[in-house]
């Protein structure tokens, strides 16, 4: 049988990468700058993701977190928690890993344009809005439009990006809470959603939610109270992944793939689906 | 064309390919390479086994790699499915489009002939299945077709290499069917709309689920011998030599607690995972069947062929599911 167009693009095949730097961000975590060996441009947009690999140890998902800006070069985090991330981990400077991708929707732009943005992370998951916040303080969007974050982490020692932390507050409204801070935290102590309980939430904004799924019921609550609407939350999902390409079906949440639908939802599509937060 | 043309043709094939056709294993009826052909058994009977493993490998290499280097080899030999039931085709109509954009599968499907026969099943576990008629022959996808008549066949084809194979067999008299897409000029099934819009209504919480979840021993069975089922995991296998092996695409099993893991701190020694019980797994393969392939391709992820009835350990009845879920009435 031969009806179909059979000279297409092996999308299974990754291409190589070479590591430009590292830098340690947190004692789990590691910052990755990557170019394609052979220096072709990688272009993507925020919120979407990567298969990242390593011969003999497969690939898993990673979200991008450079700047948009760049041509060639692009940004991931990898904290180590398993085996895989175990051996990047272990990788240095000029050595390669495996690509695919990107892959996703990424976050809703469109809905960003006349609209402040709020940006609630937790953990890991905050890796995945560094690249819009990036941008944002290149001034690549409206500059009318304010932008907030609310940041939730374990201690002073895991809080990713920190020395970026004093140029990003001169253009955001950046807010941290920590679970178990050292004696000397002088800021908000606990979950994420202690926030919300010192600081007001910007008007007429898009909220993000990116963070482990246990956060995710609690800052909706927050946002609901805060008279926010189901279409202007955003949730940003985890799945087990392998193929990127909406087909081995382990992503599949009712009728969608994170993968390829996802990983960015409104919570109005989400919220009938039970199982999906 | 008559029973020992057709052996003759079956001998045909076999020169320039391997042949795989239902033959009896025990009391089984399989589908398996043929060495002697008139073992091939044609009958309404469908093979528990399908004809999935040729087509989509319970293990497939997708590349080689040596340190830095990948060698994706996609190559597969020229065969022939022999034998196929309606049902069956349609199972092969629908991993067509799923996996359009597959390199490896359509490689595979490229090297293969496929030959379909017209003998409906009759036995209990199967539902969905229409009486054949000619006309259901231009949504299935098929190189030929044996419409069996009496002791006679009249031949179909359904393609450009279906033709060529019987010119060069030297077999005039056949029929050619033009593809006319694989949903039906009326539009999509009826009956898989319902299915559909009732499991969008309900959750794994209603009891039809919960009460399966109960007896469900997760064996996952069904998935290995359901014609339509594809998950998969991709895994590397190291060779000895450091830096070398394969990336391979295996046959997964939502029903198996893995499927939905991913890495992060345990609880009670187990992995955060999204799938937590056995009623969200048999409402999760359901779901793909019913409600994911027909709003993505408007085909449903099951042909009625009732193999997974026929293998559940426990008596877990796909058509008398059907019927419940079509059942429950919603209050809005
Ligand atoms: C959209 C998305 C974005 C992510 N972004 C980041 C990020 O920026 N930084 C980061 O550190 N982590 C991120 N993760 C999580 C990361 O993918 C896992 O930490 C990683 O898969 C762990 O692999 P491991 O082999 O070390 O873990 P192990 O527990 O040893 O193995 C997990 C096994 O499951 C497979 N697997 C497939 N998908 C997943 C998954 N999502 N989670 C866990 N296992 C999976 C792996 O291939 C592996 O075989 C993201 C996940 C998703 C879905
Ligand atoms: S779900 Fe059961 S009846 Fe339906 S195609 Fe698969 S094996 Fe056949
Ligand atoms: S065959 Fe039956 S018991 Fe086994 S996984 Fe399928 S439904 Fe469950």
């Amino acid at each position: 049988m031969n009806e179909y167009e059979y000279n297409m693009i092996n999308l299974y095949v990754p291409k190589l990468a070479k590591i430009i730097n590292i830098k340690q961000e947190s004692p789990d975590s590691k910052l990755f700058t990557l170019q394609y060996q052979d220096k072709s441009e990688f272009e993507f947009t925020h919120g979407q993701f990567v298969q990242i690999g390593l011969f003999g140890w497969g690939e898993a998902p990673f979200s991008l977190c450079g700047p948009t800006t760049e041509e060639k070069t692009f940004q991931i985090v990898v904290r180590e928690v398993g085996d895989l991330t175990k051996r990047i981990q272990k990788l240095t400077k000029g050595q390669t890993i495996t690509v695919r991708g990107p892959f996703g929707n990424g976050f809703p732009m469109d809905k960003f344009v006349n609209k402040n943005v709020i940006l609630i992370g937790g953990g890991c998951g905050f890796v995945a809005m560094r690249s819009f916040v990036l941008d944002h303080n290149l001034g690549k969007f409206n500059p009318k439009n304010k932008l907030q974050i609310f940041y939730g982490c374990l201690n002073e020692e895991s809080v990713l990006f920190s020395d970026e932390l004093k140029a990003w507050k001169k253009k955001i409204d950046y807010r941290i809470a920590l679970m178990k801070p050292s004696p000397k935290w002088r800021g908000i102590k606990g979950v994420v959603t202690k926030i919300f309980e010192k600081v007001k939430v910007v008007n007429n904004a898009v909220a993000v939610i990116v963070g482990p799924p246990i956060m995710y019921k609690f800052v909706i609550e927050e946002l609901t109270k805060k008279g926010f609407a189901d279409t202007d939350i955003y949730l940003s999902l985890e799945r087990r992944m392998y193929c990127g390409l909406g087909v081995c079906q382990h992503c599949a949440i009712g009728s969608y793939y994170v993968c390829k639908d996802g990983p960015v939802f409104s919570y109005s599509q989400l919220k009938e689906t039970r199982g999906a937060i | 064309m008559n029973r020992k043309e057709l052996y003759k043709f079956l001998e045909f094939l076999s020169q320039q390919h391997i042949v795989y056709a239902p033959q009896k294993d025990g009391a089984n009826l399989v589908i398996e390479e043929v060495i002697d052909s008139h073992n091939v058994v044609l009958s309404s009977e469908i093979p528990l086994h399908s004809f999935k493993k040729y087509l989509v490998p319970a293990k497939e290499t997708l590349f080689k790699f040596d340190k830095d280097k990948i060698d994706e080899g996609i190559n597969s030999p020229n065969q022939v499915i022999f034998g196929l039931t309606t049902p069956d085709l349609k199972a092969v109509t629908l991993l067509n489009q799923v996996f359009k954009k597959d390199p490896y599968y359509q490689e595979r499907k490229k090297k293969s002939l496929i030959v379909g026969h017209s003998l409906v099943p009759k036995q209990k576990y199967h539902f969905f299945i229409e009486k054949f008629e000619e006309h259901t022959l231009e949504h299935l996808e098929f190189d030929i077709f044996l419409a069996v008549k009496g002791q006679n066949f009249i031949v179909y084809t359904g393609s450009e290499d279906g033709q060529r194979i019987l010119d060069d067999f030297g077999y005039k008299t056949y029929e050619h069917i033009q593809f006319a897409g694989y949903i039906k000029e009326e539009g999509p099934d009826e009956q898989m709309l319902k299915i559909n819009e009732a499991m969008k209504q309900g959750s794994y919480m209603d009891k039809l689920w919960q009460d399966l979840g109960k007896i469900c021993i997760e064996c996952g069975k069904c998935t290995m011998v359901c014609p339509v089922c594809f998950c998969f995991d991709v895994v590397d296998q190291a060779s000895a030599e450091p830096g070398t092996g394969e990336r391979k695409r295996c046959w997964a099993s939502c029903f198996y607690t893995d499927f939905s893991e991913i890495a992060g701190p345990k609880t009670f020694g187990e992995k955060p995972k999204f799938l937590q019980n056995t009623a969200q797994r048999i409402h999760f393969w359901y779901e793909h069947k019913f409600v994911r392939l027909p709003d993505e391709i408007k085909l449903a992820g099951c042909v009625g062929c009732g193999r997974c009835t026929k293998v559940c350990p426990v008596g877990i009845d796909i058509k008398k599911n059907i019927q419940k879920i079509l059942k429950v009435k919603r209050i809005k």
